[in-house]
């Protein structure tokens, strides 16, 4: 289980990104962070897998605990080795590698000493991805490298995923397609899933709990079901008004209408 | 004529062999850690110096190499970790600038710790077996450097192919973000690829101690060769080190036997500037195509 306690973080020791974030991924679930750009939902996952302290970001306040653990200083190699690995934003595959290079080098550098059956493992969730497997992934096509890169963060055999915008370029059919691998993936393994999202009908479908960012603070938050009800995330986020009725640009009246979770 | 021909593009060749040793370690180099490394010749020199001193202890001349594989191994880490270790995250200028420096200490290190004289080994680290290939003459020497050399490269092609060391590097040289987004730990990557980069300039060193002894002196000078076949290859192409360093050497040996020395000395460039002039990235340089 995951507990992010209040983090606040700091990039170049001036710019406060995160403002006291809290949430919960309980064990083997699925959880959505959605919100606008700018929200800091990067942030938080990048905070949690180590990854800030790269980009020469700070934890300054608050902590993360990882199954009772505090994983808030940890490097991010350690942390991969740990259980937990971050898919970063827009499809980064290591473009001179094959697909299968890609999937091994991350087997071979997590703590999984059974790199074989991990490959076969991701192969069977991702079949594509064994046809194409000697192919140069800098010239595979959008969807493929997706595949790839989280089958290379599979390949960690991870206890958390971090997925940071799965969807991004992606046709909706194909989106559909992963979401459902990983719901999948999820489903079978019981690997926790983070979720930031921009398509919050996608997001949470496939996760039981949101939360909603604004500002570097987590406004909102609560089970799917309820969030999907939620006249204002309906609103912001669906861009619905009544059930099923699609927002007219007619009846937009932002300034009457304010967001009530401030 | 013809003959002559066929004898210098041979002796080109097994030349441009140790171009290409030398040339795939400042590919490797700049390939992990965007550092071009202007040190790769006092790196030879100091190693050979090494190897020297070994021999020196009376060590079996077999136990002499591999030792001093393992000391340059480790001189080429502590390189790393001394000098380019503290400039990571910096501007790649201060990295540029400080190869250099380096290059000048390397150079009064050895002057003070060894010499600036030049040396030679006295006798043939190589066995004469090929003296003559149909009407080439080969000398021990050259030959002896172009075998090793060529198992220097095989081994270390195989090694970045098949061994995950190898395929972890290769990632980092695609990105250090995401290297280290899939649990790869970079700054390790770096002091292996330095301390690899050692291992080369030791073996270098080797091949041509036996041939043309080596000094602080002159032994720079032969890798100023090698900064144009890195830079007619490609700066980021193995490949491309390994066909530039026997292009180099084959234009070299060509042109000095056929026309004279001094247009040996110049006519590498002269090829590197045309090869620059049609292809800016170098042979089988990357192009980068950026989308916006």
């Amino acid at each position: 289980m995951l507990v992010l306690n209040n983090i606040e973080v700091t990039y170049s020791e001036v710019i406060l990104v995160l403002k006291g974030v809290s949430l919960t991924v309980p064990k083997g679930g699925i959880v959505a962070i959605m919100g606008a750009n700018g929200a800091g939902k990067s942030t938080t996952l990048k905070a949690i897998s180590g990854l800030l302290y790269v980009e020469q970001g700070k934890i300054t306040h608050g902590s993360i605990e990882f199954d009772g653990m505090r994983i808030d200083k940890m490097n991010p190699q350690d942390l991969t080795k740990f259980g937990i690995v971050q898919i970063l934003e827009g499809r980064q595959v290591f473009e001179n590698l094959t697909a299968e290079e890609n999937l091994k080098v991350a087997g071979y550098n997590s703590d999984s000493h059974n790199v074989k059956r991990n490959l076969e493992m991701v192969y069977h969730y991702f079949p594509r991805l064994r046809e194409i497997r000697h192919n140069i992934s800098g010239y595979l096509s959008g969807g493929e490298q997706q595949m790839c890169v989280i089958g290379r963060a599979l390949m960690t055999s991870p206890k958390l995923m971090l997925l940071d915008e799965p969807s991004l370029g992606l046709s909706p059919l194909l989106t559909k397609e992963i979401f459902e691998i990983l719901g999948k993936y999820n489903h079978e393994q019981h690997t926790s899933i983070l979720l930031v999202e921009q398509n919050a009908l996608l997001a949470l479908k496939l996760a039981e709990y949101g939360y909603v960012m604004e500002n570097g603070r987590t406004v909102m938050d609560g089970p799917s079901s309820k969030l999907l009800d939620n006249p204002d995330v309906r609103e912001f986020y669906l861009g619905l008004v009544d059930i099923g009725e699609r927002k007219s640009f007619r009846d937009v009246k932002h300034y009457k209408r304010r967001k009530r979770w401030q | 004529m013809t003959a002559s021909i066929f004898q210098f593009a041979v002796s080109g060749i097994l030349v441009g062999s140790l171009y290409s040793l030398v040339s795939l370690a400042i590919v490797l180099v700049y390939k992990a850690t965007h550092v071009f490394n202007f040190a790769t010749g006092s790196m030879i020199v100091f190693t050979s110096f090494l190897i020297w001193t070994m021999i020196g202890l009376g060590l079996p001349l077999w136990l002499a190499i591999l030792v001093s594989i393992a000391f340059s191994y480790i001189f080429g880490l502590l390189l790393e970790w001394l000098v380019l270790r503290p400039l990571i995250g910096q501007p790649l200028i201060g990295s540029l600038m400080a190869t250099l420096a380096l290059t000048e200490l390397l150079r009064g290190l050895i002057i003070m710790i060894f010499s600036a004289h030049e040396f030679h080994l006295g006798y043939h680290i190589f066995p004469p077996i090929v003296k003559k290939i149909g009407p080439v003459f080969i000398s021990p020497a050259l030959f002896g450097g172009f075998v090793l050399c060529t198992i220097c490269l095989i081994a270390l092609i195989l090694f970045f192919r098949y061994s995950p060391k190898g395929l972890s590097m290769r990632a980092t040289a695609d990105g250090h973000y995401i290297a280290q987004s899939v649990g790869i730990r970079v700054s390790t990557v770096f002091s292996v690829t330095w301390g690899i980069a050692g291992v080369i300039c030791a073996m270098a060193g080797l091949a041509l101690m036996d041939r043309i002894g080596f000094s602080i002196v002159q032994t720079p000078s032969v890798v100023i060769f090698c900064f144009a076949a890195v830079l007619m290859g490609g700066l980021d192409s193995v490949p491309g080190a390994i066909l530039g360093g026997i292009i180099v050497g084959l234009v070299s040996d060509l042109a000095s036997g056929l026309i004279s020395s001094q247009v040996g000395m110049l006519m590498p460039y002269i090829v590197l500037m045309v090869v620059i002039l049609v292809r800016p990235e170098g042979i089988w340089g990357l192009k980068r195509i950026e989308r916006i």
